[in-house]
């Protein structure tokens, strides 16, 4: 890494937290909060804050990965099958006789789940690690190599799996679906605590290290960010493989909430995340956004998805469409507002 | 068709004697060491086929293989093509109608005795078993149509293996009906709203909904969610959120949705639901066991794709004509819960990726 001090920001990162482009997802969260809050039941409930917290973690802790790629001006198209990958390898693993044994009965260790969870992510880190490399020494678009990418990692979930489903080590369960009491019923979700840290740590890496400096270089302008010492080829790798790790551990807190991995899971997470992170103004094109821009894009969409699931006195074959409408509304409100900047 | 062989070559006598070594096969491998959860072992089942016949070769497809479901028939399809003396080569949908599409485009011209497609989309592979038809390669759809039944015979579709979808809808939906004393609140989640399945099991929940009602469906009807795990479970979720009364009872699609929403309703007024669920292979059943599942009912797969061969290999062996074959041949599933220990431990058995009979 060049040892160049880069003390300002290129591109557009928000200098105040309400300029144009941070009001439109703000004001679409205010707009969906008071609709839902008027159509449906119980909508203002700490109930409804456990639930859209548990629902938009997994999407949270993935969007954080892929805030990184986008901030620096590529994309990761293989983060839902990697996740599933990530996942799979992690029951297989379990299940295997040297674990808990067939169908997952077996008693296991701490260390032995500590291992169960860190050797898949140690490869889902690998698979971003890879794509980053092919990505810079090909000099092809990450769109290409990921699009390959995701097609590796999710034959080879299907290879190791034999399409069976497998379970997962009691923490992970424990992750997806308890949480901690903090009184009048409700519960803190343990996945939205492992967001959180993922999100904290994203935050802090962009704003108050060095790498988040030159992620934001190298997406503002990559020639420029070259040309000024940064390396931007290793801060492409790393950003595909903070990814890579993002995904991985959101597919293991996804399967916990599902009890059991099968290849059928995260089919939809790759452009949910892609969703949250653009919903809440990061660039597509790099070099503007942050990891709170982020957070307010999962809320969004969080609770836009929950809250259409509320309704009830919709044809439930609208619900996708409704979805789409009031996505695309947002994001032309954003899009607007921020040509306004 | 390749030389067909003359007629009385095999016959159901014989082929329930192959049945039944078949059996003794599988009871032999049921004894041996199995990796867990894994499909029987390649080349495993070695005795009992049809020893001295021609070996027929077949075409198989299914909707993906990434699915429990069909990989499950697909292993059954190998299983008893080996007892059977039938190669099966398979060809994966990938759940894509154009890529099952293509596969099944570039295979008319090669040399098949019979073929058997679960179609990813009706009509999408009329064209290629047209071809088929012009070469007389009986072709058998599985699971859901390949065509609309009045157009089955002059597309070349010979008979459809078929499990019931609204009898398993009605079956499993009647259990928590009555498990909830005809009254209350349920919720119903279903698979894909444009799956012919998925449509008849909503049938069958209609139509015995119709018979109570006391019962209100949360939601104003059936929620759809694609047979998707996640998707079921934020409905799910959202549903259990607004009620502020004990909810009685849900009706789940697959037994996959229904497992994926049970942690929800632990520790919340809810507990207490009867579940009740479709598909009864080796998860849901193992799931009735433990008293989490209330009941589910057997989706037939592996009767399903063993159903097909052996049929197929009738047809080609005995050299049956068309038109002395039914277009429908249902395959029925039972209802499984605690209430029939026995159906429960038969179905365990007979649903044995070592066994694949069910």
């Amino acid at each position: 890494m060049s040892t160049t001090e880069v003390t300002e920001q290129p591109g557009a990162t928000p200098r105040t937290p309400f300029d144009w482009r941070s009001l439109a997802p703000l004001a679409t969260l205010i707009v969906l909060v008071i609709f839902f809050g008027l159509v449906t039941s119980n909508f203002f409930s700490l109930v409804t804050v456990e639930k859209v917290l548990n629902q938009g973690a997994v999407l949270a802790i993935v969007s954080v990965g892929l805030t990184f790629v986008l901030l620096c001006g590529e994309i990761d198209l293989s983060v839902g099958t990697v996740a599933l990958w990530t996942a799979c390898l992690c029951g297989v693993l379990f299940e295997s006789k040297f674990a808990a044994g067939p169908g997952g009965k077996g008693a296991i260790g701490a260390g032995a789940v500590t291992l169960l969870i860190l050797l898949p992510l140690v490869t889902s880190v690998a698979f971003g690690f890879l794509s980053g490399c092919l990505t810079v020494v090909s000099r092809l678009p990450s769109f290409i190599i990921t699009l390959a990418m995701m097609n590796v990692a999710l034959g080879l979930a299907r290879y190791l799996t034999l399409s069976v489903t497998f379970a997962l080590p009691p923490l992970l369960k424990s992750v997806g679906n308890d949480g901690s009491a903090l009184g009048a019923g409700f519960r803190f979700p343990n996945s939205a605590i492992v967001a959180a840290v993922v999100m904290l740590a994203g935050h802090f890496i962009l704003k108050h290290t060095r790498f988040g400096r030159y992620v934001y270089m190298t997406g503002g302008n990559r020639e420029a960010a070259r040309l000024a010492g940064v390396r931007t080829e290793r801060i492409v790798i790393a950003c595909l493989a903070i990814c890579g790790l993002t995904a991985g551990i959101g597919g293991l807190v996804n399967s916990g909430r599902l009890e059991k991995v099968s290849l059928d899971q995260n089919a939809d997470l790759l452009l949910n995340a892609v969703a949250c992170v653009v919903l809440g103004g990061t660039s597509l094109f790099g070099g503007e956004g942050s990891m709170l821009r982020t957070l307010l894009g999962v809320v969004t969409f969080s609770v836009l998805h929950y809250g259409l699931n509320r309704i009830s006195g919709i044809n439930d074959l609208m619900r996708p469409f409704l979805l789409g409408v009031v996505l695309m509304v947002a994001l032309v409100i954003n899009g607007l507002l921020a040509r306004r900047k | 068709m390749n030389e067909p062989v003359a007629p009385g070559v095999s016959n159901r006598r014989s082929f329930l004697e192959r049945m039944a070594l078949g059996a003794g096969a599988a009871a032999v491998l049921a004894g041996c060491d199995q990796p867990a959860n894994g499909p029987a072992p390649a080349g495993a089942p070695g005795g009992g086929g049809a020893a001295g016949q021609k070996k027929l070769r077949a075409a198989f497809s299914n909707a993906g293989l990434q699915s429990t479901w069909c990989s499950l028939g697909k292993t059954t399809a190998e299983l008893w093509g080996k007892l059977l003396n039938v190669e099966v080569v398979w060809f994966d949908g990938e759940f894509d109608p154009e890529k099952q599409r293509n596969k099944i485009d570039n295979i008319t011209g090669d040399q098949w005795d019979f073929c058997c497609f679960q179609a990813v989309q009706i009509d999408s592979l009329a064209a290629p078993v047209r071809k088929l038809k012009e070469r007389n390669i009986p072709v058998i759809s599985m699971d859901t149509m390949l065509v609309d039944a009045d157009k089955m015979r002059e597309t070349g579709v010979w008979v459809e293996v078929t499990p019931d979808q609204v009898f398993m809808g009605e079956s499993s939906t009647r259990y928590m009906m009555e498990k909830i004393g005809g009254k209350g609140k349920v919720i119903h989640i279903g698979g894909l709203s444009a799956h012919s399945g998925a449509q008849g099991r909503r049938q069958g929940f209609d139509n015995v909904h119709k018979k109570f009602p006391n019962v209100e469906v949360l939601g104003g009807g059936v929620r759809w969610c694609d047979w998707k795990k996640e998707k079921a479970r934020d409905s799910f979720e959202a549903m259990l959120a607004q009620e502020q009364t004990p909810i009685a009872g849900a009706f789940f699609h697959s037994d996959d949705m229904a497992l994926a929403c049970l942690p929800a309703i632990e520790n919340t007024i809810h507990k207490n639901m009867v579940v009740t669920a479709v598909d009864g292979q080796k998860e849901g059943l193992t799931a009735v066991k433990e008293g989490k599942l209330a009941a589910t009912t057997v989706n037939p797969v592996c009767l399903i794709h063993q159903t097909s061969l052996v049929i197929g290999q009738f047809l080609v062996r005995n050299a049956e004509k068309a038109e002395t074959v039914p277009l429908e041949i249902i395959t029925p599933g039972p209802l499984v819960s605690l209430d029939q220990k026995s159906v429960l431990d038969a179905m365990f058995f007979l649903a044995d990726p070592l066994h694949c009979m069910v």
